[in-house]
């Protein structure tokens, strides 16, 4: 998001590229609507160059095309059927082009020739072809290029519009073909090229549904009546739980413009694509060549289709990537995130800058507002305390760390079994007192996260805690009694 | 289609009678052989209805081989008619995988475990090895109603039985060359074993299927099997497990020798007359 401190910069850059593509309007074509113009105009009479394209694997994108005429491209994909971690300690039979999910991004310019060979895995179980939505012809290629195991299909198109494409198999039965994990993104780059930016990122969100529940582990099957009933399990982005997160997150540095091409394989969800804490400058709504929208917040990627978004980084920290269908991003995995180094910028964004108290009572109260909580507080008994605890964990902790205390990869650490939760009593109560910001090693996973003071009273933050620590596989010995919140409270913040 | 599948069929014929592969003496085949299960006739809803009353085609029955064709079964086929051997056998009969996973001509080394299915054939190989043994391939709609047959181990409800394929069906492909091994999946209600989760299998009409390749506009009459259009005219649009094993065959040619496809033998109830029941 650029503010107003950044805005001559982009404004200075905006009006030239419009102008730059103005002259190449006027100069290069007839007709007025460039939509109209016959992308095969500069096909040259002779032979064309001959180029074997170079793919890159999400979340990388190839290199923007510097050719300036158009060639005949060679592209090589293999399809394969391969075992992989969805989540952690889950596992599922992907099928797939070229071994990942999502697929390969392609690259190619308007107006080349695509020479395309479809190369199935002498592996494979199954049959498989291509439809790449960048083809105009019946089926998108896929009535030319069904391929058996251990052969391989050949066919040839043009590409005639630019903008950015889903691939996918269509083989029947094509639900399961995508289902499990064959798509991917295509990017025909308008004549004149997109607008140059810094970096540029491929990500691509899909859903799986798999027979056992959200986190259970072992290897598991694809679930017909859950894909027909549209209500998956898992929604990722760049085909696992945590493919973005953690070490894998996204870098980018203040100051730099960045790219993002968002595909959705589905097969079944639309995508409300947005970044918490960036505006998108520019947006190529649907994937199409114009950037036909500015300023937005949260974009649609359709099922089977796509959204270019830019923005520019004024603010360095970490930017969750999510769907904002939200209970997919915190539930079932659709999370991913943008790591942005450099200063800060507090005319942009000051951070927080104070904390008091608040009590909308008025004075009277706020001069005593301990004496008032205290008179509910007291010591319950075990299974009252425990019971408590659990309503506690289940509407305030479960958002983050999830029913079952596994947590989620990369984002919010978990309290099942968790070495850094049972280490240190007195440490548990002051992260749920005052909350935690900064690097912890948890189960030997790093997370950089926050998480805020939640204003619970000090039973509660007793039945809670006695609650986590006597559950999720954690074996307390002892419960937390008020008397021991109540003490960590007095040693104040800095005690931990 | 019924064109097509004649003219396979008499090409076929042609290429048994030019390779070798005529009916085999008894002593020729060992007392290995698979032993053939009756299988009761019954109904088989066709994938694709058009045409065909609700109530599906009726199926009469026949004798489907307990097990699928093996190594060691193809080896002494292969040792009796030389024209079939890797190194003899036309490109037209047979494309470059044919028997590909053997070590030679007529060892089979160490990738190609004698009891394993055997793999790597031809619908051409088989059809001769199927004569040279007095037999045929069962067609599609026999080997329909033999494979849908799974009360005792599966349960009643079409819906378990999808259920059991799909999750059969979605192990990871392995190259079946050196892994091919006995399906882990039960044998049916009839004793009939590895019809699931182990190789695909040659039927002799496997090209009746009419996939254009584009699964999904397979609705029109003259198209028969394509992507999402394909479940207009399909039976039943949710038995994906039937819609795997459609798309395999449809993605076949009579030359192709996948290390994912073998076959199995069927016999007419009554054995021919003057031949003994091997």
């Amino acid at each position: 998001m650029h503010r107003p401190s950044s805005a001559p910069v982009v404004w200075l850059r905006t009006p030239a590229v419009a102008l730059a593509l103005g002259l190449l309007v006027v100069s290069a074509c007839t007709p007025a609507d460039p939509a109209m113009r016959d992308p095969l105009a500069d096909r040259p009479s002779g032979a064309m160059p001959v180029e074997t394209l170079q793919v890159a694997y999400a979340p990388a994108v190839p290199a923007p095309i510097t050719r300036r005429s158009p060639a005949r491209i060679v592209v090589n994909l293999e399809t394969r059927e391969v075992k992989k971690r969805l989540a952690d300690g889950v596992e599922y039979t992907f099928w797939t082009f070229g071994g990942s999910v999502p697929g390969p991004m392609l690259r190619v310019r308007s107006g080349d020739e695509v020479e395309f060979h479809l190369n199935n895995h002498p592996s494979s179980k199954m049959p498989h072809n291509i439809d790449l939505h960048a083809v105009t012809g019946p089926g998108g290629g896929a009535a030319a290029s069904l391929t058996a195991p251990g052969h391989s299909s050949q066919f040839t198109f043009a590409a005639l519009n630019p903008g950015l494409y889903v691939y996918h198999c269509a083989t029947a039965p094509v639900g399961m073909h995508i289902a499990n994990g064959m798509y991917g993104l295509i990017l025909v780059e308008p004549k004149e090229g997109l607008t140059p930016v810094d970096r540029e990122f491929y990500v691509m969100q899909s859903e799986f549904y798999t027979a056992g529940r959200h986190g259970a582990s072992g290897i598991q099957p694809f679930d017909m009546e859950k894909a027909l009933h549209e209500d998956p399990e898992y929604v990722v982005f760049n085909g696992s739980v945590g493919a973005l997160a953690g070490e894998n997150a996204l870098q980018a540095k203040v100051g730099e413009t960045v790219r993002m091409f968002v595909g959705n394989g589905g097969p079944n969800l639309v995508s409300s694509f947005h970044v918490i804490g960036e505006i998108f400058d520019r947006v190529h709504t649907e994937g199409g060549s114009l950037a036909n929208q500015r300023d937005v917040q949260t974009t649609l990627v359709p099922a089977g289709g796509s959204a270019i978004v830019d923005m520019r980084l004024d603010v360095p920290g970490t930017y969750i990537l999510v769907d904002h269908s939200i209970f997919r991003a915190f539930n079932k995995g659709a999370l991913g995130m943008l790591r942005v180094d450099g200063d800060a910028n507090a005319v942009v964004y000051s951070g927080k800058q104070n904390d008091v108290v608040y009590l909308p009572e008025g004075g009277a109260v706020q001069a005593m507002p301990r004496v008032a909580a205290a008179a509910t507080e007291r010591e319950l008994p075990r299974a009252e305390l425990l019971a408590r605890g659990q309503q506690v964990y289940a509407a305030n902790c479960a958002a983050c760390h999830q029913l079952g205390g596994e947590g989620t990869a990369g984002a919010f650490p978990p309290l099942a079994r968790s070495d850094y939760l049972m280490a240190d009593k007195d440490r548990a109560i002051g992260v749920v007192l005052h909350g935690l910001s900064g690097e912890v090693t948890v189960n030997g996973q790093k997370f950089n996260g926050v998480m805020p003071s939640l204003g619970l009273s000090d039973t509660d933050i007793a039945a809670v805690l006695s609650y986590v620590r006597t559950n999720f596989g954690n074996r307390a010995s002892d419960l937390v009694s008020l008397r021991d919140v109540s003490r960590v409270r007095a040693a104040g913040s800095g005690g931990h | 289609m019924a064109s097509v599948v004649t003219r396979g069929v008499i090409v076929g014929m042609w290429m048994v009678g030019l390779l070798g592969g005529g009916v085999g003496d008894a002593s020729a085949q060992s007392a290995s052989a698979p032993r053939y299960r009756p299988v009761a006739s019954g109904h088989v809803r066709p994938f694709y209805l058009a045409g065909v009353a609700d109530t599906g085609v009726r199926v009469p029955g026949f004798l489907l081989a307990e097990r699928a064709v093996s190594n060691a079964d193809f080896l002494r086929f292969v040792k009796a008619n030389p024209g079939w051997r890797r190194s003899r056998v036309p490109r037209i009969a047979a494309d470059p995988t044919y028997l590909r996973h053997w070590e030679s001509d007529t060892v089979l080394g160490a990738t190609a475990a004698p009891s394993a299915p055997v793999v790597h054939v031809s619908w051409f190989a088989a059809q001769a090895y199927a004569q040279w043994s007095s037999a045929r391939l069962p067609s599609t709609a026999e080997w329909e109603l033999a494979a849908s047959r799974f009360v005792r181990s599966v349960g009643p409800t079409p819906e378990r039985l999808q259920t059991f394929l799909i999750g059969s069906y979605a192990q990871a492909g392995t190259e079946a060359g050196t892994e091919a091994r006995p399906s882990p999946s039960p044998a049916s209600d009839e004793g009939i074993a590895g019809l699931h989760g182990g190789p695909w299998e040659w039927v002799d009409d496997f090209n009746s299927v009419v996939t254009s390749g584009e699964s999904r506009g397979d609705g029109t009459p003259d198209d028969g099997l394509f992507c999402a259009g394909g479940a207009a005219l399909a039976a039943d649009p949710g038995n994906f497990a039937a819609f795997m094993r459609y798309a395999v065959r449809g993605s076949l040619r009579g030359s192709y020798a996948l290390g994912t496809l073998g076959f199995r033998l069927a016999r007419d109830p009554s054995p021919p007359s003057g031949r003994p029941d091997r």
